[in-house]
């Protein structure tokens, strides 16, 4: 996450982590709907 | 790209280095639409340029982690001190407290009940030995002259049906010879014993009566006891069957011995003219009875209760 906020592609992320392509994108996914979520929650 | 389609993207992951790039260009821009323009703070705040550095904020993520992290570690073991203390100390201590509750709850009742109820068999035995004052005692000492336990001895095996009362061989076998049996035998019975609890539960006695009152105890047939070694070898040896007491003759005498292969002889006609002189020696025949069956309070409960009630038909 630190690496994709610092403008690091989803391929090096794959290669830093050794992590498929699909994990990546899902711990993407997790994470931003957390922050989207947490954002919503605090705002309200 | 539609807004929406980006958006969607973004959150799922799948989104392209290019495709975030031109979602954040539609965020800056000043035509946005209402839902773009809600969530635009925070979309740019995740879509963040390739060279932006969050050291600085990734620190102090960091060091709030570190912190929360103690403050559960700090709590976990301030736990689990205050839940060893109550395993350690606090729960014995209230299981040692029940004990001794149920203890003091338990003990004095089943105290009393067999205490009230050797008490009431007792009652019976003091009136009785009072009422036979009026008999005719033939071999009964003179008013005040405690012979007890005189008697046990070869020349009592002799005199047989003799009064060895007044026989001045026999009285080396004293009476204190005879209760210290007793009083050694009474720690081998259980403290509601009636040895123990026959002890002065004879009601007083005035001074006038007091020497009208008195207790004959005899055994039947002569014994081959002439000391205390011959005793403490009965104790040993055992053999009796059935203890019972009864009355006798003209002289109300009561006589406590065996119907099967062992007798107790040994105290014969001797007039006791203290009727707590009589407990004691009754205390001390009981003792030797209870260590020759060797069957426990409940069997000189029984003896006992022999006693008292052949008294009641002598009434």
């Amino acid at each position: 996450m630190t690496m994709r906020m610092q403008g690091a592609t989803t391929d090096e992320i794959i290669e830093a982590t050794g992590l498929s392509v699909e994990n990546v994108r899902t711990i993407l996914s997790r994470t931003r709907q957390l922050v989207k979520d947490f954002y919503n929650k605090i705002n309200r | 790209m539609e807004y929406d389609k980006m958006k969607d993207k973004f959150f799922l992951g799948t989104s392209t280095r290019e495709e975030e790039d031109e979602l954040r260009r539609y965020l800056l821009s000043d035509s946005l639409s209402a839902e773009a323009q809600e969530e635009k703070e925070l979309l740019l705040a995740m879509l963040q340029p390739g060279d932006y550095c969050c050291d600085e904020e990734i620190k102090e993520v960091a060091a709030l982690i570190d912190r929360l992290a103690e403050d559960e570690t700090a709590t976990a073991l301030h736990g689990s001190t205050a839940r060893r203390i109550v395993l350690r100390y606090v729960v014995p201590a209230i299981a040692v407290a029940a004990a001794l509750a149920l203890m003091l709850m338990v003990v004095p009742y089943s105290g009393n009940s067999v205490k009230h109820g050797k008490e009431s068999q007792i009652a019976v035995v003091a009136p009785v030995t009072e009422q036979k004052q009026n008999g005719s005692a033939v071999n009964r000492e003179k008013p005040g002259e405690s012979v007890l336990p005189k008697g046990v001895g070869k020349d009592s095996v002799a005199g047989n049906g003799v009064d060895i009362s007044r026989d001045k061989s026999v009285d080396s076998y004293n009476r204190s010879s005879l209760l210290a049996t007793s009083n050694e035998k009474k720690p081998a019975t259980s403290p509601g014993s009636p040895v123990v609890l026959r002890s002065g539960a004879l009601p007083p006695i005035s001074e006038s009566d007091k020497n009208e009152s008195w207790v004959v105890i005899t055994v039947s047939e002569p014994p081959n006891l002439t000391d205390d070694e011959s005793l403490a070898s009965v104790s040993q040896t055992g053999g009796v069957n059935e203890v019972h007491a009864e009355v006798s003759g003209e002289r109300e005498n009561v006589y406590i011995g065996s119907n099967s292969s062992f007798r107790l002889n040994g105290v014969r006609n001797d007039t006791i003219t203290d009727p707590k002189d009589a407990i004691d020696h009754l205390d001390a025949l009981f003792a030797i009875f209870t260590d020759a069956t060797a069957v426990g309070v409940k069997e000189q409960e029984m003896h006992l209760k022999c006693f008292v009630v052949v008294d009641k038909e002598t009434e």
